[in-house]
């Protein structure tokens, strides 16, 4: 019904450079590269694009890249909303579109880190030196914290963490874009380095290179490209809320609140008209594999603790009633925070498109769901349909 | 604002265990990095607050366990250790 309203925009091209190292490329030729390959997907030249917007944490400024692509004095925005980039650059583009100000746009996220966890200053989040000084500052705590209670409370058997990142380099041997390509049996995972109990090395995604790149069109000019429009149904992007526990919170309340995650999916899903239950694949932050669980349940896509049965089950495979991560998500594709949120947007229209190769489900999906979570409590969530 | 003076005692809400040294602006001390014990601590009526433990031995912690407050105990010796507070398991008397 939403497709024939008028007004959600459609995603009519798709650019991606594979992630992983790129020693040899800055971040704004990975960033070039993407809108190039996007732009060719959608058989257009970039003087027709009317609008942009993209981001990055540490691969430069997006706007910049207009000295690469031609300078044609469009409007191009620069966001960073740390994980949730992508989703909010995709915002910005729909608005555009929704306005009338612009047919065609392109959003693009890219980006290249060094190796390991994030250095992060305390005053950047608002935060005292001390938070910083005593060592709590350090993103993988708050996950590891946050699953090992989750696991507590809803019965989630260690097993079923190794589950997530067996599936996740499984799916990712099957995709030529991902980084880690080598499929691991549970018990490499179980047995791996322990990094933050009770994550081990293998459960974590790491930050790397990589860049994608959407071409947007209105309705109208969507029907006029050579490629299945896949809409974008609903987009939305939320800041947390009071007592939500978000990473980097020094304390929480007794009385904890509804999660930034569960905001942004409902906003997204209420957007499309769409439920939870109608959606046939989904692509879920798996920063570590406790956040695919727990964001299973917090986007909606199931109840707490149900995971743990669908899990064992194989639900979540390519095959399986619920596919999630189906390109091996963040932990088989890494994360360059600027590009990852529209990398899982790249792979749901390819399942909705129906190209996704090896890894495509059987069924052909026509709902399709994204979600990102990053510091200090954001998340964006999109619904896209065919 | 109004301060609240908060509880030095509490039950142990989730905890984890740092085993690899974090980067700046984490004070590295010079010596070896040694893994230590994070965790939430639930203080009755007031709030959780995250903290150091005084352990990294997950055979030592469990989930809702009293913990009690102290003082870092490089902090307590050497005046150029930032003085961090720190929760310990609390000693049962059976």
């Amino acid at each position: 019904v939403i497709n024939d309203s008028g007004r959600a925009p459609a995603i009519v091209g798709l650019g991606i450079v594979p992630f992983g190292r790129h020693p040899d490329r800055t971040g704004l030729e990975l960033g070039e590269l993407a809108a190039r390959n996007a732009l060719c997907d959608a058989d257009l030249d970039w003087s027709a694009i009317q609008f942009a917007a993209g981001g990055s944490m540490s691969g430069g400024s997006a706007d910049a890249l207009v000295s690469r692509l031609g300078l044609t004095g469009i409007p191009f925005q620069n966001i960073f909303n740390g994980c949730a980039t992508g989703g909010s650059a995709l915002l910005s583009a729909q608005a555009a579109i929704a306005a009338g100000a612009a047919d065609l746009a392109l959003v693009v996220g890219f980006d290249k880190h060094d190796k390991g966890a994030f250095a992060l200053d305390p005053a950047t989040w608002g935060l005292g030196a001390w938070y910083g000084e005593s060592g709590m500052m350090v993103a993988p705590q708050y996950f590891s914290l946050k699953i090992q209670r989750y696991m507590h409370d809803h019965s989630i058997s260690r097993s079923s963490l190794a589950r997530v990142a067996v599936k996740a380099f499984r799916n990712g041997a099957s995709n030529p874009n991902a980084w880690r390509r080598t499929p691991v049996a549970e018990q490499d995972v179980l047995e791996s380095d322990m990094v933050t109990d009770p994550l081990t090395q293998l459960m974590f995604c790491s930050p790397n290179a990589g860049a994608v790149a959407l071409v947007l069109a209105s309705p109208r000019r969507a029907r006029e490209m050579p490629n299945p429009a896949v809409y974008l149904s609903g987009v939305a992007f939320r800041t947390r809320r009071y007592g939500a526990f978000e990473v980097f919170s020094p304390s929480i309340p007794l009385h904890l609140g509804q999660s930034v995650t569960a905001d942004a999916a409902a906003a997204a899903f209420a957007a499309a008209g769409v439920a939870p239950s109608d959606v046939q694949v989904a692509q879920l932050q798996d920063t570590e594999s406790g956040a695919e669980i727990m964001h299973l349940a917090e986007t909606g896509l199931c109840q707490h603790g149900e995971q743990e049965k669908l899990l064992q089950q194989g639900a979540t495979e390519c095959g399986g009633h619920l596919p999630v991560n189906t390109d091996g998500g963040c932990i088989a594709n890494g994360e360059p925070v600027g590009a990852s949120g529209l990398r899982q947007v790249y792979e749901v229209a390819l399942q909705l498109r129906g190209t996704a190769g090896p890894r495509q489900i059987p069924t052909k999906p026509t709902v399709g769901f994204t979600h990102v979570y990053g510091a200090p409590g954001v998340s964006a969530c999109t619904v896209l349909t065919v | 604002v109004v301060d609240e003076l908060l509880a030095d005692e509490g039950l142990l809400w989730s905890w984890t265990v740092q085993r690899f040294a974090p980067k700046a602006p984490f004070f590295a001390d010079g010596h070896p990095f040694v893994p230590f014990g994070v965790g939430y601590i639930e203080l009755p009526g007031q709030l959780r607050i995250e903290s150091r433990l005084t352990t990294a031995d997950p055979s030592k912690l469990r989930i809702g366990m009293p913990m009690r407050l102290v003082l870092h105990a490089s902090a307590a010796d050497d005046p150029d250790v930032p003085a961090i507070y720190e929760f310990a398991p609390q000693v049962s008397a059976k």
